[in-house]
């Protein structure tokens, strides 16, 4: 701390070449503190009353997972398990699926358990068939934790709104 | 007195006429046997008091949250009726009705009795706060004398709840208060002196007539705005409120003294600190700033007849008294409001001090600086006895002259002060 | 006070409860501050002794968030892995992203698009300006104003809401990719940016004025908490911390990484060592961050997404005209704009074995991670170097002989997050 003089950051300089009385100028900043703090008193709240106003969600939001499906309803699953794999919790999607006589995939089990998802989005990323997709509804409390755990019903969007979400995103997709 | 004359049969006129029935009124009640006015009185002093108190404190809660939220551009409580006006009748309800919480360590008796201590001498003190000419609980000679007397009592209070709750953040709390209590009674008590020596009296009601004259005659604006600034400032300290609420501090001490407490013995704590707020914002008003009077002397009713008008209007005379006190209340009630709102900006602003900064700035800057105040104030007092009629004319001579002392010694003193300072930082570096 | 030992020297004391010294004997008070206490922003425990105020000891308890971050590293492939890391330290989440990266890019010598590094920067100073406000919201908390973290919060919102609208996600981005970014830029997403940009330094005036010279916060943060340049390097603290004792020690300008050497921008420093310097260098910080993010907003190839998605089709329109008419002038696209650098399949991505490790300057210091990869697509062994746990270590030997509402002010300006510490 000796050779402080020649550097004007130095507290110890900073204090003691510091320009007027500390009384006057800690009056000085605290009234300066007031005027920031009144002025502040007619500003409009920037509260969002949440259940009565909805928040503005970006189209990329991570919300409720869901599974799109074809615009004749059918579905656009095809049961890759590419998204149980890149899943980073343990088990959190479980797909079953068998291939009907014309070799077509049929999937016939899809559970996610939305009680244990990070909304990380990797599913979405890895989907081949852009089918995995997720949604602006974030109001997923339940009374249960089974409650949670959606079905393959629970999950698939119809093809009408399949339909315009993929228009409301500019979504061309993959296969169809 | 004349027990027949209650038996003349009224006029019809004489029915129809509200001052009849409120002279009659007046004539039953001094038939009365003694005690039973004293009584009556006591019952209604007490009623009066509680009201006051739990309105003003439900008052202010609602008002301090919602201010806060103002100055962070939020909206505050607005759930619970319209913009959420009964939001603390509901926590209210909730903190009655909660569970009273006792840890087998603690010192029952003396945890249960720490919130009643607290709470009696604040809500003591609405006896002697002038609302109005009339609404006064007791108008005692040496008023001021009970204000101090009351308000070193509560601190007990704190200590035992500190002690009692055998927690450690509590005892902390429960000790910080009573070392910040007794601190600044002394600057508290050595500010308002000034006031006393100006009016000669230590009746509230004397020294609020005394500032009658308007704003120019109020203490706090003319004569020793050095001693409201000391008095608010101590007073704020005393409430124990930001920047000096200290034994709450919730990020050091997580509550202080109330860490261990809940349900109703919580909101009594609650209800006291508001309570305690609002007596001395009122006794602000006061001793600095004319008390129940209007800014431009007087009230409106007495001065522009505005009360005779009202009452040729709707020929009523009894309801003068009414008039009258109605405007003193609105009066001191608003100004009492407007230094509620200053604390309330205080808390917005403000950081909290730390325990030995606390005790610095009373004794190293608070103490000294009101003893240059009194001493100023005798110099302004001596200065206008001797030489000048005590007239308005005079006192703005005796002003100047007692700026002239005051601004070299405060000036003087905060010189000293600085150099203090700047001495004290820099030992922080050389340890 | 005169002391009985100096009344009378030969006295010894036999009574219980008084010392010879001082007349009378205290006892210390053992203070259990945390894990579950309103300032220790987590669930860090501090076992403080303390004789009145003053500490005289203290002992940081940590391990209380523990979650294995490192050993899940080892259980998973690298993407799946890498949404848990924005859980490590969550309200700088980006840098966590950026080392991680960073490293798998040194390993597999993965090429980086530049539009890609400038929306990384964009996204890095955004979130070390969020970090810092709250920083600077609870560090006045914990000095026991309240006004400021409500503003804080109220800005941070907004930033938020930028990373949302490019992320979908407020806190927990999973945005960088190996050698490029999850999406590109959404339409209009630079001009929000730039909005922010241009109105925050107003609301970094208005916290200044509240705080930066308020006697009070002055004289409980100046003199505090002073750490020498020798003494951070001992512990390895890092970041403002270090730079408040004028080491001018910053990645982004000693180790230029990213686009950095391409921006001009100073480093903060202060001399003053104290807690204080510290809280001027953060402030400084967040000034400069606007400084570099406007910077980026002007240099971004490409530029806002909404441009580049007409500047495209303008592009696909122009090129098969010029193959019938070859005087027409394509305007110049870059293939990685497509792609945004991802042209990894990540569902079977397999970094070759290797080594890498990389640091970066995260808001709270030098954040490092370490990755050895087998070939296989899980890493061999990951090992994170988070700056607080390194800052944390300084706190009991700073502490020392201060009084207990110093704690907070001190604990407050190294800035620790648990998370990190525990990992």
């Amino acid at each position: 701390m000796s050779n402080h003089s020649h550097d004007a950051q130095h507290p110890l300089n900073a204090i003691e070449h510091a320009e007027g009385n500390v009384v006057f100028e800690g009056i000085k900043a605290i009234a300066q503190g007031f005027a920031t703090v009144l002025k502040h008193h007619p500003r409009e709240a920037v509260t969002l009353e949440y259940p009565e106003v909805m928040p503005e969600l970006s189209d990329r939001f991570h919300g409720r997972l869901s599974l799109l499906s074809k615009s004749d309803d059918t579905d656009l699953c095809i049961g890759c398990q590419a998204c149980a794999r890149v899943c980073p919790c343990d088990d959190l999607i479980q797909i079953d699926m068998h291939r009907d006589d014309d070799k077509k995939p049929v999937v016939t089990r899809f559970t996610i358990d939305m009680g244990r998802c990070i909304f990380c989005g990797n599913c979405t990323e890895v989907c081949p068939v852009d089918c995995i997709k997720m949604l602006s509804d974030f109001e997923l409390a339940d009374y249960s934790r089974e409650a949670l755990v959606l079905d393959k019903k629970d999950l698939t969007l119809s093809g009408q709104e399949s339909d315009e979400w993929r228009a409301k995103r500019g979504y061309t997709p993959t296969v169809l | 007195m004349n027990a027949t004359a209650s038996f003349e049969i009224p006029t019809l006129a004489q029915l129809l006429d509200p001052s009849f029935h409120f002279m009659k009124a007046i004539e039953l009640w001094h038939q009365l046997p003694d005690i039973v006015p004293i009584f009556l009185t006591g019952v209604v002093l007490f009623g009066m008091v509680a009201v006051m108190g739990q309105a003003a404190a439900v008052v202010m809660v609602l008002m301090e949250r919602k201010v806060l939220s103002w100055f962070t551009q939020r909206k505050g409580p607005n759930r619970v009726g319209p913009g959420g006006m009964f939001q603390t009748i509901a926590d209210g309800v909730k903190l009655l009705t909660k569970e009273d919480i006792m840890t087998p360590v603690m010192d029952k008796f003396l945890f249960t009795l720490a919130p009643a201590i607290f709470l009696f001498p604040v809500f003591a003190l609405y006896a002697i706060v002038p609302f109005s000419e009339s609404l006064i609980g007791v108008s005692l000679p040496l008023g001021l004398l009970v204000l101090f007397a009351l308000s070193s009592i509560s601190v007990i209070g704190l200590v035992l709840a500190g002690w009692a709750s055998n927690n450690k953040y509590s005892l902390l709390g429960g000790m910080r208060s009573a070392a910040q209590a007794i601190s600044y009674e002394v600057p508290l008590i050595l500010s308002v002196i000034g006031v006393v020596l100006f009016t000669g009296s230590g009746n509230l009601k004397t020294i609020i007539e005394a500032q009658s004259g308007g704003v120019l005659h109020w203490y706090g604006i003319m004569l020793t705005p050095l001693s409201f600034l000391l008095f608010y400032v101590a007073s704020i300290a005393e409430v124990n409120r930001v920047p000096f609420d200290l034994p709450e501090a919730e990020s050091e001490l997580v509550s202080g003294y109330n860490t261990e407490y809940s349900g109703m013995k919580f909101a009594t704590f609650f209800l006291a600190e508001y309570a305690g707020l609002f007596v001395l914002s009122a006794l602000t008003v006061a001793l600095f700033f004319g008390g129940y009077t209007s800014p431009f002397g007087g009230t409106f009713m007495q001065n522009y007849g505005l009360a005779d008008a009202i009452i040729q209007a709707v020929k009523l005379p009894a309801i003068k008294p009414l008039l009258v006190n109605g405007e003193q209340i609105f009066w001191m009630l608003s100004k009492t409001y407007i230094f509620i709102y200053i604390a309330m900006l205080l808390r917005g602003t403000l950081p909290r001090l730390k325990p030995d900064q606390l005790m610095g700035f009373c004794w190293k800057f608070l103490i000294p600086l009101s003893l240059i105040n009194l001493f100023m104030l005798g110099f302004a007092k001596q200065f206008s006895l001797s030489f000048l009629a005590d007239g308005f004319a005079g006192s703005w001579i005796y002003l100047a002259l007692a700026a002239l002392v005051g601004i070299c010694g405060v000036g003087g003193f905060c010189h000293f002060i600085d150099r203090q300072f700047k001495a004290q930082v820099a030992a922080r570096y050389h340890a | 006070m005169m002391s009985v030992k100096e009344l009378n020297p030969e006295l010894q004391s036999n009574l219980p409860g008084v010392s010879i010294e001082t007349g009378f004997d205290t006892n210390d008070l053992v203070v259990n501050i945390g894990p579950q206490h309103p300032s220790t922003h987590g669930v860090l425990r501090l076992v403080t002794t303390l004789n009145g105020e003053v500490v005289k000891e203290m002992e940081p308890v940590i391990g209380y968030l523990h979650r294995s971050k490192e050993k899940m590293g080892e259980s998973r492939s690298l993407f799946q892995y890498q949404p848990t890391i924005d859980r490590v330290e969550y309200l700088s989440s980006f840098y966590d992203h950026l080392v991680f990266v960073n490293c798998i890019e040194q390993i597999a010598d993965i090429p980086v698009p530049k539009r890609v590094e400038y929306i990384r920067v964009i996204c890095l100073e955004l979130n070390r300006i969020t970090s810092h406000l709250l920083w600077f919201g609870t560090f006045l908390l914990d000095l026991g104003a309240s006004t400021p973290f409500f503003w804080c919060f109220r800005d941070r919102e907004e930033v938020f809401t930028i990373f949302e609208n490019l992320t979908g996600a407020r806190m927990m981005y999973n945005y960088f990719r190996f050698g490029g970014v999850n999406n590109d830029l959404p339409a209009g997403w630079l001009e929000e940016v730039r909005a922010f940009c241009n109105h925050f330094p107003d609301r970094l005036d208005e916290y200044e004025a509240v705080a930066t010279k308020n006697p009070i916060v002055m004289d409980r943060t100046k003199g505090h908490g002073i750490m020498s340049k020798e003494f951070c390097l001992k512990y390895g603290v890092t970041g403002p911390a270090l730079r408040a004792t004028g080491e001018a020690l910053d990645l982004r300008k000693t180790n230029p990484y990213s686009v950095y050497n391409e921006l001009d921008f100073d480093v903060p420093t202060h001399t003053g060592c104290d807690t204080y310097a510290r809280y001027l260098v953060r402030v400084q910080e967040m000034r400069e961050s606007i400084k570099i993010i406007k910077q980026c907003i002007d240099k971004i190839p490409g530029g806002d997404g909404g441009a580049l998605a007409i500047l495209k089709k303008e592009v696909e329109a122009k090129t098969k005209e010029a193959k019938k008419n070859p005087e027409i002038v394509v305007p110049p696209w870059d293939k990685d704009w497509d792609t945004m650098g991802k042209k990894i399949n990540l569902l079977t991505y397999k970094p070759p074995a290797g080594e890498a490790s990389n640091f970066v300057e995260s808001p709270r210091g030098v954040l490092g991670c370490y990755i050895i990869t087998d070939g296989t697509p899980k890493a061999y062994r990951i090992k994170w170097r988070g700056a607080s746990f390194s800052n944390l270590s300084a706190l009991p030997e700073l502490m020392k002989g201060h009084m207990y509402s110093d704690l907070m002010a001190i604990f407050g300006s190294l800035d620790v997050i648990m998370p990190e510490v525990d990992r």
